[in-house]
């Protein structure tokens, strides 16, 4: 990508997507805004790589994604996520027309989210909230489409016992 | 609505509970307002050498050359490791063929062999055992304590220097308080019917150094004739005897060991203690003469005999040490030159079972060539997969980290 101003354009308008991908995959904030911030950096750095096409939003993720998994692995934002600190970085409802059940099911999938392992929660959340097919998704977190497949698969069985989700699908199809 | 959809709808309100922070794609300007946009080779160039990252083709040419290295490698020690064994199993051979007889026999003893095969060699005897046989004389080894015995060896004429290097800055050693042990195998090839000759030689050799024959045997039948000689040399002319005896002309040096086992001290230990036993006997006999009752002289009888016969025992042990440390051992076995191998003869066949003959063989070798193929094949393959194994997780791991 030569021209700067389309760059940053592009920046700009993934930032929201990117930000709010963080924060599920990081479940904080503050974190998911530090991780972004580094994963815009480098892209900016190492522009030259970025594919042509279709090819950048899951070359976007990938950075993205490495950024969070970086913060993951450090201890530092473990530290920062134990015990009541989880709640505490549960973001308030600021709007209060906000739809209630959005609001529960939102908590409900926001918990069952949290609690599967990174490896499965990465794909769920670039596949049902990112909106990234399976080849992308295998593009960002560098694994094969089989593999994205199988973790999918994986979570959503995994998610299908929650039971929260499961009640909730339940009242759904009875809907 | 099923579980996809309670997803995409739940992590999308989730998401939504997540404020965008207002001013966050502007601080990522901020970090990059400092720091212009660096072009590639700006940014080579800051990150300097030491951070350099490979790239793809970087990483394939790291990879082929770690697959070139590894093939190389085994290659070259396997070499080596195959040429080993014949070497080393043709050293013994290879290095007294290095000093070919016909060589040798330049030195100083070629005139003695010389006047041995003529038959004038009674009366040469007398100029050897002038400086020849000074010089070729054993050194005297260094003194030993009680019990200790100094030993050395060499292999084809090889001798160790630690006994043999002079003694500079020591007190001369009297020569009679040395006793050394020297022993000898020589085996020669000699050419076609020349076995008998050269025992015949290896005999006047040692009549030549004062010596002679202890042992001799020989097998003339069959293709191969063979004999062994054991040569009794004086101790001090035992190198000599080895040189003359590897130097006969026309043989050749298969191996040649030799070694020597210094005993002084053991043989100085038997006459002290033979020295000791002597007074005990001459005291009991002492006693014997003043005995009065037949009791009281069985009694010492007793005691005579029994010190008698052990002074008897190390009298002998002392004569065998005494022996062996003043004439060596040479045994020096004679081997003739293997005859060529006849060439079979040759079976005229007719076309077809010479053909059919040929496709055999071809056949045969074909299949070891085959089966000798696979080997390293499947080396190589291994070997590639591994490299292709390591680069793609070393590109991996690069590409990973630089995103």
């Amino acid at each position: 990508m030569d021209d700067l101003d389309e760059l940053d354009r592009w920046l700009a308008e993934s930032y929201p997507t990117a930000f709010r991908t963080a924060c599920l995959v990081l479940r904080s904030p503050v974190d998911a805004e530090d991780a972004v911030q580094e994963a815009f950096l480098r892209v900016w750095r190492f522009r030259d790589a970025i594919p042509p096409g279709e090819g950048r939003r899951p070359w976007l993720y990938r950075v993205v994604v490495n950024a969070c998994l970086s913060r993951v692995r450090s201890e530092r934002v473990w530290r920062q996520r134990t015990g009541d600190d989880v709640l505490t970085n549960v973001p308030a409802q600021n709007d209060p027309q906000h739809d209630v059940e959005d609001a529960v099911l939102s908590s409900c999938v926001a918990s069952a989210i949290d609690r599967l392992p990174e490896h499965l929660r990465v794909p769920v959340v670039l596949r049902y909230f990112t909106g990234l097919p399976e080849r992308e998704i295998a593009t960002a977190i560098q694994r094969r489409p089989g593999t994205v497949k199988s973790r999918l698969s994986e979570a959503r069985r995994l998610l299908a016992e929650d039971p929260a989700l499961a009640a909730w699908v339940e009242m759904e199809v009875a809907r | 609505m099923n579980l996809d959809d309670v997803l995409e709808r739940g992590l999308a309100a989730a998401a939504e509970d997540y404020d965008v922070p207002a001013g966050g794609i502007d601080r990522v300007r901020d970090q990059l307002a400092p720091s212009p946009a660096p072009s590639t080779d700006d940014g080579a160039r800051r990150r300097g050498p030491w951070h350099w990252r490979p790239s793809g083709h970087a990483w394939l040419g790291i990879a082929a050359a770690l697959i070139i290295v590894l093939i190389a490698v085994p290659i070259a020690i396997g070499g080596n490791g195959g040429g080993s064994g014949d070497e080393g199993g043709g050293s013994a051979v290879a290095t007294s063929a290095k000093a070919p007889s016909g060589e040798l026999a330049n030195g100083a003893h070629r005139n003695s062999l010389a006047q041995l095969d003529a038959g004038t060699k009674h009366a040469s005897v007398g100029q050897t055992d002038g400086p020849d046989a000074a010089a070729l004389a054993l050194p005297t080894p260094a003194p030993m304590r009680n019990g200790q015995v100094q030993s050395y060896s060499s292999v084809a004429g090889g001798t160790s220097g630690s006994v043999n290097a002079p003694q500079r800055g020591l007190d001369p050693i009297p020569v009679t308080t040395s006793r050394v042990e020297k022993t000898g195998e020589l085996d020669l090839q000699v050419p076609k019917g020349q076995v008998s000759a050269t025992l015949s030689k290896l005999s006047d050799i040692a009549t030549f150094v004062r010596g002679y024959v202890s042992d001799s045997s020989t097998q003339e039948s069959g293709s191969a004739p063979s004999g062994e000689v054991t040569l009794r040399v004086p101790v001090n002319r035992f190198e000599q005897a080895v040189h003359d005896a590897r130097t006969i002309t026309g043989t050749k040096v298969l191996s040649l060991q030799t070694s020597g086992v210094d005993v002084t001290s053991k043989y100085v230990d038997l006459q002290a203690r033979i020295k000791a036993l002597k007074a005990t006997r001459s005291t009991f006999l002492t006693i014997l003469s003043k005995a009065t009752t037949i009791g009281e002289i069985l009694s010492v009888q007793q005691r005579v005999d029994d010190v008698q016969t052990q002074i008897e025992q190390l009298q002998g042990q002392l004569r065998v040490l005494a022996s062996t440390t003043s004439m060596s051992t040479l045994t020096v076995t004679v081997d003739q030159k293997l005859a060529a191998i006849a060439p079979r003869k040759q079976h005229h066949d007719n076309g077809f079972v010479k053909a059919v003959k040929l496709s055999v063989s071809r056949f045969v070798r074909g299949n070891e060539a085959i089966v000798g193929i696979i080997g390293p094949i499947v080396l190589v393959l291994l070997i590639v997969v591994l490299g292709w194994l390591a680069a793609r997780f070393g590109y991996r791991a690069t590409r990973r980290h630089l995103v």
